[in-house]
């Protein structure tokens, strides 16, 4: 339920590529709402018809600029609410207005999801349950079977209820991402006492998940010389697309002898990608959101065949040819 | 479903998801895509560009909203819940300033609901900036108003706000205000083929239509025109624009249908005294069609059931023309407030059928449509949102905003006689589809 005006919502629900408008509402705030103080009688109305209507285990609350703007108390408003037995309401009060990121509503959606699985889980030995890693084409589960693990679980955030429910199955939970799964992690080690590892999902030559089974050691080793950790490098986060490209064009001017040319190839999402169709560097479309390069056929980024399969992109890009 | 005591009205059936009406930015947005070198600035944070990507490459391959080199035609100043409660002022202008490129004609100014509550004073700021280009204010109504309302006010912003040259006024000279160029496509370019077509054949030259797809400066011939025709989207503006230069103002419909075509024509021959010519023209047009069409009518068309979802100004033509063509309109929804249907919209379109406002898009699934009797064979006139659902039960002719399975490369009208014909086609095509 996004807690917000036509002009917001009605665009963002009308994408039916990316969202099921049977699932999605918004309390469809109007001047007489937002100015005359009938906001949140609008918005607990509005939850209790999509109640009725759908019986929902969770009902989702965002609230958009107007509610942030004329101080809705969204999270008091949920709690608040008299619902059917067994709904959970969670509320993110001033949504992406507030400074609230992908990141935050993953954590709490995850986070009720959880929430909801059953107390009692029957542990299966020797085995691992994956969260934050995309379908990889079957190279998690070949790395992990020749570690003698199995996958119990790998639920995805469209995944069916009972996916969730086997989380706490698992031996060990291993998260992609600590910010993205902390309330998850906590939840799942609290509830059910399985221990949670931070394990990175970056597609990396010998990445986090294989440099524990000692994969990556050998690996380096077989690359001798070539090998070599960045130097010199830092990481800018939360960025912009405008403060990136401010941020090259410096690199440019500092770097003597490259021809303007700081680096070789961009890896990058889409959003970045477009400024550089001009200026000869090599580019690889990869990470969300990648509208252009899409993959018909099983084409890993993570893993043993990932690697390659990221070395032969790479390749291309470098060489022109795609 | 039972209403709830503290629940507000907000429509029939469930008013909480997506709604058939578009937002009132679109509608602003629509206007400056018809004018190709006219900038936007929006007040607001990024999403204001989730406007301009609806109407971009999707219902409009031809838009130039946005550009390969970045100088897109929709800006925002990126305000956030840090900055909105402070003095804006200085960074609005610096937006407005960045926006004012050479190529451009004209920047406008709007703002997203939240910076509006505000109480940002866009008028105060444009005024101190003496600036080297027109800049104009359109009130930001998202919260009020709808996207045939964000498009009346920017074309009303333009006929208030613009300077116009000093110029004589011709007698047969004409200008189309408040004309809706949804789009840089075939159809539109046709209708305004067509429209020009038709008032040759009454004596008069259409010398200015606004908006019509091409520069700021294009606006100006509108000041030689003698007569105003005032078009539903864009009421306030040709008022406005009559008044400024005295024209004489002829307030009508949309050309749409035999019927809506042969309506205009004699409307504006009335007011520009020459009743005969256009009664003989229009006998001639209608005749010439159904020769065209009368034979198609028996075996595509007679007793069909037709649904209709098109804005409130095209329905009534709409109808005209299922009518002409022996269909039976058996439900009719108008895509924008009750407030925008005209007179004829009031009572009843068809036999039985009141046309609907402000549906919710879930008051449009299958069980709607077999309550109202329509089933295999019968025909939906419906925008590109509506149309994939629609199509698994009717046939379905995509038309409105926005559309995006259906886009015109060459002229194909859809308003006038001419627009008729082809209006005619593409339902034969489209009920002929369900019949292979």
């Amino acid at each position: 339920m996004l807690h917000s005006e036509p002009d917001c919502a009605n665009l963002v629900l009308r994408d039916g590529r990316a969202i099921d408008p049977g699932r999605f509402f918004c309390s469809n705030l109007v001047e007489a709402d937002a100015i005359g103080g009938r906001s949140r009688a609008r918005l607990a109305a509005a939850v209790r018809a999509a109640v009725d209507r759908r019986r929902p285990a969770a009902v989702f609350v965002i609230g958009g600029c107007v509610a942030g703007l004329v101080a809705d108390d969204v999270a008091r408003l949920a709690e608040s609410l008299r619902l059917p037995r067994g709904v959970r309401v969670v509320a993110l009060d001033g949504g992406a207005f507030s400074g609230h990121g992908q990141a935050e509503v993953i954590d709490r959606f995850t986070g009720i999801l959880a929430e909801a699985a059953p107390r009692r889980a029957r542990r299966v030995a020797r085995s691992i349950g994956l969260v934050g890693y995309p379908p990889d084409g079957g190279e998690a589960a070949a790395i992990l079977r020749r570690a003698g693990l199995g996958i119990r679980a790998w639920p995805q955030l469209d995944s069916p209820r009972e996916e969730w429910n086997a989380l706490p199955a698992a031996a060990v939970i291993a998260v992609g991402d600590g910010r993205l799964f902390g309330r998850l992690a906590g939840i799942v080690a609290a509830r059910h006492g399985v221990p949670v590892l931070e394990l990175g999902a970056r597609p990396v030559l010998a990445g986090q998940l294989d440099r524990s089974l000692g994969g990556a050691a050998a690996f380096r080793g077989a690359l001798g010389a070539a090998g070599h950790e960045a130097e010199g490098c830092a990481v800018l986060e939360d960025r912009s697309a405008r403060e990136l490209e401010s941020a090259c064009a410096g690199l440019r001017e500092g770097v003597p002898g490259r021809e303007g040319r700081p680096f070789d190839v961009r890896i990058a999402p889409d959003l970045w990608l477009p400024a550089a169709a001009t200026d000869g560097i090599a580019r690889v479309e990869l990470g969300f959101a990648s509208n252009r390069r899409r993959a018909v056929a099983p084409s890993p980024f993570l893993g043993y065949s990932g690697v390659l399969s990221l070395a032969q992109r790479l390749l291309d890009a470098a060489g022109g040819v795609h | 479903m039972k209403a709830r005591a503290d629940e507000p009205a907000g429509g029939e059936e469930f008013p909480y998801g997506a709604r058939l009406n578009l937002p009132y930015l679109i509608g602003v947005c629509l206007a400056v895509n018809a004018l190709r070198d006219v900038w936007l600035v929006v007040d607001g944070p990024d999403c204001a560009h989730f406007k301009g990507q609806f109407i971009f490459g999707k219902h409009d391959w031809f838009s130039t909203l946005y550009r390969v080199d970045g100088r897109h035609r929709i800006v925002f100043t990126g305000t956030n819940a840090q900055n909105v409660t402070g003095n804006r002022d200085r960074w609005i202008e610096r937006v407005i300033r960045r926006a004012m490129l050479d190529e451009a004609g004209a920047v406008l100014v709007t703002s997203m609901p939240m910076c509006g509550i505000t109480g940002a004073q866009y008028d105060r700021i444009i005024a101190g900036m003496d600036a080297t280009l027109p800049v104009l204010e359109v009130p930001g109504h998202s919260l009020r108003g709808d996207w045939l309302d964000g498009y009346a006010e920017t074309l009303a912003a333009i006929a208030r706000g613009k300077k116009l040259p000093r110029t004589r006024r011709r007698k047969d000279a004409v200008a189309l205000v408040g004309y809706l160029l949804d789009r840089n496509e075939g159809d539109h370019a046709g209708n305004l083929v067509e429209l020009r077509r038709v008032l040759a054949g009454l004596g008069l030259e259409l010398v200015s239509v606004w908006p019509g797809g091409g520069p700021w400066s294009e606006l100006d011939a509108a000041a030689a025109a003698g007569t105003i025709v005032s078009l539903p989207y864009g009421r306030v503006a040709a008022r406005a624009l009559a008044g400024r230069t005295g024209a004489r103002l002829v307030e009508t419909g949309v050309p749409l249908g035999l019927d809506g075509t042969r309506r205009w024509v004699e409307a504006l021959g009335a007011a520009c005294g020459r009743p005969r010519q256009a009664e003989r023209f229009a006998d001639a047009e209608c005749r010439r069609i159904a020769a065209r069409v009368g034979k198609l009518v028996p075996f595509y068309f007679l007793n069909r059931g037709a649904a209709l979802i098109a804005d409130p100004h095209l329905l009534g033509g709409l109808a005209g023309l299922c009518r002409d063509l022996g269909m039976r309109v058996r439900f009719a929804a108008s895509v924008g407030r009750e407030a925008h249907a005209p007179e004829e919209l009031r009572g009843e379109l068809a036999p039985g059928v009141a046309v609907r406002h402000e549906l919710p898009m879930s008051a449009l699934g299958p069980e709607r449509l077999e309550e109202a009797g329509l089933g295999e064979g019968d025909l939906a006139v419906a925008n590109a949102e509506l149309a994939h659902g629609l199509l698994r039960r009717l046939s379905v002719v995509d038309f409105g905003v926005p559309s995006c399975f259906h886009h015109a490369l060459a002229e194909s009208p859809f308003l006038g006689f001419e627009g008729a014909l082809r209006r005619v086609e593409r339902m034969a095509c489209a009920l002929a589809w369900s019949r292979a």
